[in-house]
């Protein structure tokens, strides 16, 4: 579904990401783990076309998408959940919401899939008149996660989720996602790496922009690598 | 009676004032730009709507939706042009940018039609006046700010209510995450340079009915709509149109009790005291 090949990033000068390769397949969840400075939230970017690799390409489905502007990868099925929630905590959630159905055409898509994403998370269905920024930060992150599935995306890619929330909201917020995985390719970027691999099929670890092993999600938990340098084993 | 006479005239300035501000405070407010060529696309909706008077015989009430529409334009191509280049750029090149551009369409104006003024005596609502308890108000200055209010609510409920609306308002709280939504931001600054250059030529064809048209008569305007925005708080289109209507007040009642050559003083010195105090403006967040 999603391929990258030998992508390079950076901004300015300074490489970020150096020839780094991955893919996901159709149906899987799939994490990319490693520390604070690795690369993973520059990747994301890159995919969703915030920013342009120097080398490399990256194809959806078959299709060259480092070329074309940002709006219209999500045209194509990429939802993208930015690191740090990004919820627009003026507007009503529902406003978030509608927002991020903002490249569906026809009203009544708009209205099943907030019917979905209500069922999924009926605590935003509760409060959709409030102001996001009234929400807490596990909420605010439901709220990421419900907004980015608005699209009806093909593959949602999550950016940090874990960040910045309280242990047990983390595991109530990655239970969301073992619900979503039936409907939806994930591609996940976490600094939490037992979580992340504990629920992914595959992983790759990155470091310093390099990518260091991978393998599935189980085999990276068991490697030496991922071990002493992540787990503290 | 004078005094209701006087109030009177300052509300209607005052709406007036709050169409061309609520221009002004829109591309603030969506992507931190003021843009001091504001006055400079009043008075060419001013001109646009005396040639239209003069060569095709069209009142400028009829003009009006042309006027919109040719500095609609004006406003995405300024843009385009202009603003796209530099918004990436520290604040102040961009404030430089449309300072030159205000000199430029001043000058150009000056070249193509003379620095003499222009009047449009005979329009529709030329002369005639309504008279209400004693207080006599002129036409040209009702219609004007009854079209005001009207083209001021209408922008609101466009932000407010539609697809676009909310698109431009989330590509002004956070420019990224709106192109994650996927919304071409590119576009949305282009719309909303566009509806504030609609805003003023709204105006500027209302004001050529009652006010002398040349190539400095916008200046003052973007001036007193930059005090309005600030008033009202950068970025806020209500606290534009509240801004609007005190500063009109103010205007007329100073004029009227410290004589006319003290009007604009005053005005500037609410401005003065308001930064000071307040520098989020009466109404901002």
């Amino acid at each position: 579904m999603l391929k990258v090949k030998n992508i390079r990033v950076g901004y300015g000068n300074v490489p970020v990401i150096f020839d780094f390769s991955f893919e996901v397949k159709k149906g899987e969840v799939v994490a990319i783990v490693g520390s604070n400075g690795a690369g993973k939230s520059t990747l994301l970017k890159t995919i969703s076309g915030i920013l342009k690799p120097t080398a490399g390409e990256i194809l959806f489905n078959g299709k060259r998408i480092d070329t074309i502007p940002a709006y219209r990868v999500v045209e194509l099925g990429i939802s993208h959940v930015p690191e740090g929630r990004q919820v627009f905590g003026k507007m009503s959630i529902k406003d978030n919401l509608m927002l991020g159905a903002y490249v569906l055409r026809s009203e009544s898509d708009k209205v099943s899939r907030l019917k979905e994403v209500y069922d999924l998370f009926p605590i935003l269905w509760e409060r959709e008149n409030q102001k996001a920024e009234t929400l807490s930060g596990g909420e605010q992150q439901m709220l990421a996660i419900a907004r980015g599935l608005m699209s009806n995306p093909k593959l949602l890619m999550v950016d940090e989720m874990s960040l910045g929330l309280a242990p047990f909201l983390v595991d109530r917020v990655m239970d969301t996602l073992k619900v979503i995985r039936d409907k939806v390719t994930v591609l996940l970027v976490e600094q939490k790496v037992q979580e992340a691999l504990e629920i992914a099929d595959r992983g790759y670890v990155l470091q310093n922009g390099r990518l260091v092993i991978e393998g599935t999600g189980a085999e990276l938990l068991e490697s030496d690598i991922v071990k002493k340098a992540y787990l503290g084993l | 009676m004078i005094i209701g006479q006087i109030i009177a005239n300052g509300i209607l300035m005052g709406f007036i004032y709050a169409l061309v501000a609520v221009g002004l405070t829109l591309t603030w407010g969506v992507m931190d730009i003021i843009n001091f060529a504001h006055g400079e696309f009043l008075m060419i909706s001013m001109y646009t709507a005396f040639w239209m008077f003069s060569l095709f015989a069209l009142d400028p009430l009829g003009a009006l939706p042309v006027c919109i529409a040719v500095i609609f334009v004006l406003g995405v191509i300024t843009y385009s042009g202009i603003i796209k280049r530099v918004i990436t750029a520290p604040g102040l090149t961009a404030l430089l940018a449309t300072f030159g551009f205000s000199m430029f369409l001043k000058n150009l104006a000056q070249y193509l039609w003379t620095p003499n003024y222009r009047y449009i005596n005979d329009a529709f609502v030329s002369g005639k006046s309504i008279s209400l308890g004693g207080i006599v108000i002129g036409m040209p200055q009702i219609v004007a700010a009854l079209a005001s209010i009207i083209l001021t609510i209408v922008i609101m409920a466009f932000m407010d209510r539609t697809r676009t609306g909310k698109a431009i308002q989330a590509t002004a709280l956070n420019k990224n995450t709106a192109l994650l939504m996927g919304i071409n931001t590119e576009k949305m600054y282009a719309i909303t340079f566009g509806l504030s250059g609609a805003c003023v030529g709204a105006a500027g064809a209302l004001m050529a009915t009652f006010f002398p048209i040349y190539p400095a008569s916008g200046a003052l305007y973007s001036v007193i709509a930059f005090v309005i925005v600030a008033l009202g708080g950068f970025g806020n289109i209500k606290g534009a149109l509240f801004g609007g209507l005190i500063i009109g007040l103010t205007e007329a009642l100073g004029g009227f009790f410290l004589g006319t050559q003290f009007k604009y003083a005053l005005v500037f010195l609410i401005y003065l005291i308001v930064i000071q105090v307040r520098p989020k403006g009466l109404f901002g967040w």
